[in-house]
């Protein structure tokens, strides 16, 4: 019998089969869950406002700290079988290939959350202001369009060149959750978190000290004031993109080996 | 089943099998259970039941009908009679006699048990 | 099937677990893995079976290297660990979501053994038994039909009939391509079951022989003295000894404790 080792969709598909018959409950109750919570949030918030003018900013600004919260915790437990040594066993010995276990955790982690997520709350959220309005007509702008949110952000030309790296941000938050969950086995989330913040703390200082060090504010109050990115907002953006980007690569390509090198 | 003396298995096995045959269990021709059936049946490694069917075919107790399985062989009877009187003169026989010794028992003490425990169990003595 | 030469191994800032391992098996056997707490025996299963990488040494379990676990491995390859996980869900479930991985995987078979041990497919895996879970487990692991299967502790909290039934369902359903692996301390539950004998002790494998080599080179026998001539080890039992000595001409069935302790102590077989 010849055995195809690398990658097999048949293989992928039987992944998500497996994770479906095992989690419907977990699944079911989660997305209740969430449902209702928002819907009630909803109400409690236009409330709140009297049933008066609502509108996209309002439900936006719900949506954004929802979709990150909610999406970097959820990828923060990806490999679900890592948090406990029993369950590695059985998901390591399982009869399908590192890519396949690997693609498996990121499209059902990431990206079914970043699709499934805004489409569950576009339902709810136009749902809770359909019939909110029906008993309270006073309510106007309670319909939510993704649509015309984006066209009305992308409206301002700043904003439309940051877009990208305002995406590569979020993937970050959700890809660095991620490759901290292949690599810590208990509280991941919260290793995750403490890694990033000694990582970004020690850049900082190691920013400062290099400053004090060097009196490189002293060159800079000589008249060299933003020698490299001066009244350049473009260039910024695009180091940071470029910068985030292969982050980004890089900590997929830690998350892969982490799977791969597992032990149990 | 239990195997309590110290006989290696794969003869305790054989030792049951031809028990069995003078029972008249397996007749002469008849088919015994194959080696698979048979370490299931007791929880036995599958390469013991096969050393025990090699042992009992070389001896010619079974006789090895290829694809079809082991059948009792027509002299089964007489071969396992003669190696059974074989292993009580050798191994059983000895033992008693030592005992006899020890007690002080002789040939002539024995006759009146030895017939009277012949004539309680005439089924057992065939 | 399994080719180990020169294994190293060793656990994190550990010191070395194993030195230099070396072993040869072959399929078409039940072969028992005996050894003190400690000696390195479930490790030993990890490294066969992927979940551990060998630090340096050849290792190859079915022409792979399992530390590579690439799925012609995985899918013929079933370990039954002695702590495991099930998920909330019934047997049938379970079945749905896994059996489809494992190509060889007889849905025939396993009904048999889930009649034999009494366990009803419609019955939630959480709400088994620690016992009744081990049970299921080992029913999946010899209806996947993998060629290699690795049993650790395998019969830890069966009750007394299912230690029994574990006997036979061992010895009956396994094909000549197949190699199981038992490691175990309850040498009486697996005796007459095993066709070979394997000891781990100080990170080495000190002895390597099937029970017919055994059994041809040594006799177990029961006597009231302990100075026999010729005894390679004795043991106090009540009422007398237990001596393993040199075989004379009459196969004895094989005591396997006595055989572990005179082997563990430095005796040799010969």
């Amino acid at each position: 019998m010849q055995t195809n080792n690398s990658f097999s969709f048949h293989r992928l598909v039987l992944l998500f089969k497996r994770s479906l018959i095992i989690n419907k409950k977990r699944f079911a109750i989660a997305i209740s869950a969430f449902s209702g919570i928002l819907f009630i949030t909803l109400v409690w918030a236009q409330a709140s406002v009297n049933f008066s003018n609502w509108g996209e900013h309002a439900y936006l600004s719900t949506f954004v700290s929802v979709f990150l919260s909610l999406g970097i915790s959820y990828a923060a437990f990806s490999f679900p079988a890592f948090r406990s040594k029993e369950k590695s066993m059985t998901y390591l010995m399982l009869p399908a290939s590192a890519a396949e276990k690997f693609v498996f955790e990121l499209l059902s982690r990431i990206v079914a959350f970043i699709i499934l997520m805004p489409l569950l709350f576009w339902v709810i959220a136009n749902l809770e202001g359909a019939l909110v309005h029906h008993y309270y007509p006073e309510l106007i702008n309670y319909q939510l369009s993704f649509g015309k949110s984006l066209t009305e952000a992308t409206k301002d030309h700043e904003f439309n060149q940051v877009i990208f790296l305002i995406i590569q941000m979020v993937l970050f938050g959700f890809i660095a959750a991620f490759t901290g969950a292949s690599h810590f086995s208990k509280s991941p989330l919260f290793k995750t978190l403490l890694t990033f913040s000694i990582i970004v703390i020690s850049y900082i200082l190691f920013s400062l000290f290099l400053v004090k060090a060097f009196d490189l504010l002293q060159g800079l109050s000589a008249g060299n004031k933003g020698m490299h990115f001066r009244g350049n907002t473009d260039m910024v953006i695009i180091v940071f993109k470029i910068g985030f980007t292969l982050t980004n690569l890089v900590l997929l390509a830690i998350a892969w080996f982490s799977l791969k090198e597992k032990e149990a | 089943m239990e195997f309590k003396n110290t006989k290696g298995i794969f003869l305790q096995i054989a030792d049951n099998i031809s028990e069995k045959v003078m029972e008249g269990k397996y007749p002469p021709g008849e088919k015994i259970p194959s080696v698979r059936d048979l370490a299931t049946e007791m929880g036995v490694n599958p390469n013991t039941v096969m050393r025990t069917y090699s042992e009992l075919q070389s001896r010619g107790i079974i006789d090895n009908k290829r694809g079809v399985g082991y059948y009792v062989s027509n002299e089964a009877i007489g071969i396992i009679r003669q190696w059974k009187r074989q292993e009580f003169f050798e191994t059983d026989l000895p033992l008693i006699v030592k005992q006899t010794r020890i007690l002080d028992i002789s040939f002539e003490d024995l006759k009146p048990y030895f017939e009277s425990i012949l004539n309680s169990n005439p089924h057992e003595n065939q | 099937m399994i080719q180990i030469k020169d294994l190293h191994f060793a656990y994190p800032r550990q010191q070395a677990l194993f030195n230099s391992l070396t072993a040869d098996l072959r399929a078409g056997s039940i072969t028992g893995l005996l050894g003190k707490n400690g000696a390195g025996k479930t490790s030993l299963l990890k490294l066969l079976t992927g979940l551990l990488h060998p630090v340096s040494g050849e290792l190859s379990v079915m022409s792979h290297a399992p530390r590579k676990r690439e799925v012609s491995f995985l899918n013929d390859v079933f370990m039954v660990p002695e702590e495991f996980y099930f998920p909330t869900i019934s047997i049938l479930d379970y079945l749905k979501a896994y059996t489809p991985f494992y190509p060889r995987f007889d849905l025939e078979l396993l009904d048999r053994i889930l009649v034999e041990f009494e366990l009803g497919k419609e019955r939630n895996l959480q709400r088994l038994s620690h016992g009744q879970k081990k049970k299921f487990l080992i029913a999946f692991a010899l209806a996947t039909r993998c060629r290699l299967l690795v049993l650790d502790e395998p019969t830890n909290g069966l009750d007394i009939p299912s230690k029994a039934l574990f006997r036979k369902i061992i010895a009956g359903y396994l094909d000549e391509d197949q190699l199981v692996i038992i490691s175990t301390h309850q040498v009486k539950d697996v005796e007459n079951l095993i066709d070979k004998i394997i000891i781990l002790d100080n990170g080495e494998i000190i002895f390597q022989h099937t029970i017919e080599e055994i059994s041809q080179k040594v006799c177990f026998v029961s006597g009231t003295s302990k100075d026999v001539e010729g005894a390679i080890y004795c043991e106090a039992i009540p009422g007398g000894f237990r001596l393993m000595m040199p075989n004379g001409h009459a196969e004895t069935e094989v005591d396997i404790e006595l055989l572990f302790n005179a082997i563990t102590n430095g005796y040799k077989i010969g």
